[in-house]
């Protein structure tokens, strides 16, 4: 009798354990998306690298030619995380005009993203996209953040806390060092050698 | 006489040379996503499809020499092969040091993650005994069970072992060139880990959350982790005890440089690795 009772408690425990998010990580994947650009590989590969190590979870990067290609993934739930840029959202995407704040650009973007599609934008990594590239967003300040599905973040409820540790770390000169660097080099081991630099792994 | 005797033997001996190598060549036993719901014994090669399970109340017995050989599949495309072996139910997988069981993949270029696991999930005294693991995400993981984890090798896994709250005996193994190669999330766990020799893995123990100092690491051989020896996931919160293990080194900051914890970000719990042996333990590893 004592011997069932215990067995069934296991058995409840077990089974409630399994359906738990962090053992949906066994043998699960993660897939993070990124418009095949130096900076937003940098950035893929060292997430890629931070949610691995810090989580456990296996994760995959995938590569994407454009920005439209990378959004219609997320939005039919191929891949789990993207990086993309607040100023090109509140021009490109949401049709707004060029704004001089970038607080209030990420502010609006993450509101209506949130609201409208689902996905939640985590604090951005420090450096702008005019730090980078020239884009088409004007005056706008455009900072890079990952973006993640509401159902990621339910699946991987530790996500944001990982994440959040590269909040503000990387700026302007960073990321453009790191992504010549990659150019030459292979961005496994410079992005690893820069998250352990930083205590970060 | 005697020269009908020395031929029926030749006979006999013939025959059965014939028999062991028909018994060499012949087809591998195939199960295909398999719900294996009676005690069954297996010995030659096995070939596995997809998630196989061994049902609650069933024993597996594997004779030694056995190899099971998991076929790539990869149906949820997420770069890791699909085959797997679950025991709801009891294993004793005793191979020799002359004839271990090989766990593998089937692919004529092997390489990690090309099969899922051996997943001993609530059972009682499960043994696994000269066992070889390679090319797998985790070799053997083991959850909510009992039994001992002795002798075996666990190579070019991207975990080596990965176990939960279980009560185990992890002894005499060999960890080798595993990007991972023990990882636990092992509330109240009472498992020991001992005599084993960890060498070449990325990681060597990865307690990603909720390791309680229940677990007993002692007298292991710790050497030439590629990243950290020890590296704590984000949320393991609570110390752990590894003290009394070799660590390739009798510098405490080398060692120290070795392990990720508090010292390193200060949400996190400590390995506490002092006091550390100062030489290696002589019986560590296969035996």
């Amino acid at each position: 009798m004592r011997r069932n009772f215990t067995l069934f408690i296991l058995t409840a425990i077990f089974s409630a354990v399994m359906s738990m998010p962090a053992f949906a990580c066994v043998g699960k994947t993660l897939i993070i998306g990124a418009v095949n650009r130096p900076d937003m590989n940098t950035m893929s590969q060292m997430l890629s690298i931070l949610i691995n190590e810090r989580t456990g979870t296996t994760v995959i990067s995938k590569s994407f030619n454009s920005f439209p290609a990378l959004m219609d993934a997320m939005k039919n739930g191929k891949i789990d995380i993207m990086l993309d840029y607040s100023g090109r959202c509140y021009i490109d995407v949401l049709g707004n005009k060029p704004e001089s704040s970038a607080q209030k650009v990420f502010a609006a973007v993450k509101e209506v993203y949130q609201r409208e599609k689902n996905q939640i934008w985590l604090p951005p990594f420090g450096f702008s996209e005019k730090g980078v590239i020239t884009g088409n967003c004007g005056a706008t300040p455009a900072v890079a953040a990952p973006v993640l599905r509401r159902s990621t973040l339910e699946k991987f409820p530790a996500l944001p806390r990982v994440l959040e540790k590269l909040a503000g770390k990387i700026n302007n000169a960073t990321i453009t060092r790191l992504s010549n660097e990659s150019r030459h080099g292979n961005v496994k081991e410079i992005t690893r050698k820069f998250l352990k630099e930083n205590r970060l792994i | 006489m005697k020269s009908a005797a020395a031929a029926f033997i030749m006979l006999a001996l013939f025959a059965g040379q014939a028999c062991l190598q028909e018994s060499a060549e012949a087809a591998p036993t195939v199960y295909n996503k398999a719900y294996i719901q009676h005690d069954e014994t297996w010995s030659g090669e096995i070939r596995l499809i997809g998630q196989n399970v061994v049902k609650r109340g069933c024993t597996l017995t594997i004779l030694p020499g056995t190899i099971i050989k998991f076929p790539w599949i990869d149906e949820d495309k997420n770069n890791i092969g699909d085959g797997e072996l679950t025991i709801e139910g009891r294993i004793i997988a005793k191979g020799t040091k002359d004839k271990p069981i090989v766990f593998t993949s089937a692919q004529p270029k092997p390489k990690m993650k090309d099969w899922t696991f051996v997943q001993i999930a609530m059972s009682r005294n499960s043994i696994v005994e000269y066992c070889k693991f390679e090319y797998a995400f985790t070799g053997l993981q083991v959850h909510y069970s009992t039994g001992t984890i002795k002798d075996n090798l666990f190579k070019n896994n991207f975990e080596g072992m990965r176990f939960s709250t279980t009560d185990v005996l992890i002894e005499h193994n060999d960890f080798i060139d595993n990007d991972f190669g023990i990882r636990c999330e092992a509330l109240g766990s009472r498992t020991t880990i001992r005599n084993n020799l960890f060498r070449g893995n990325g990681q060597t123990f990865f307690p990603v959350r909720n390791t309680w100092n229940t677990v007993k690491i002692y007298d292991n051989n710790i050497l030439d982790s590629r990243e950290y020896a020890v590296n704590f996931g984000l949320s393991q919160k609570q110390d752990i005890d590894f003290t009394n293990n070799w660590w390739g080194t009798a510098d405490a900051s080398a060692i120290e440089a070795l392990i990720y914890d508090k010292s390193k970000d200060d949400t996190l719990g400590k390995a506490d690795f002092i006091p550390f042996l100062k030489e290696p333990v002589k019986d560590c590893g296969i035996e």
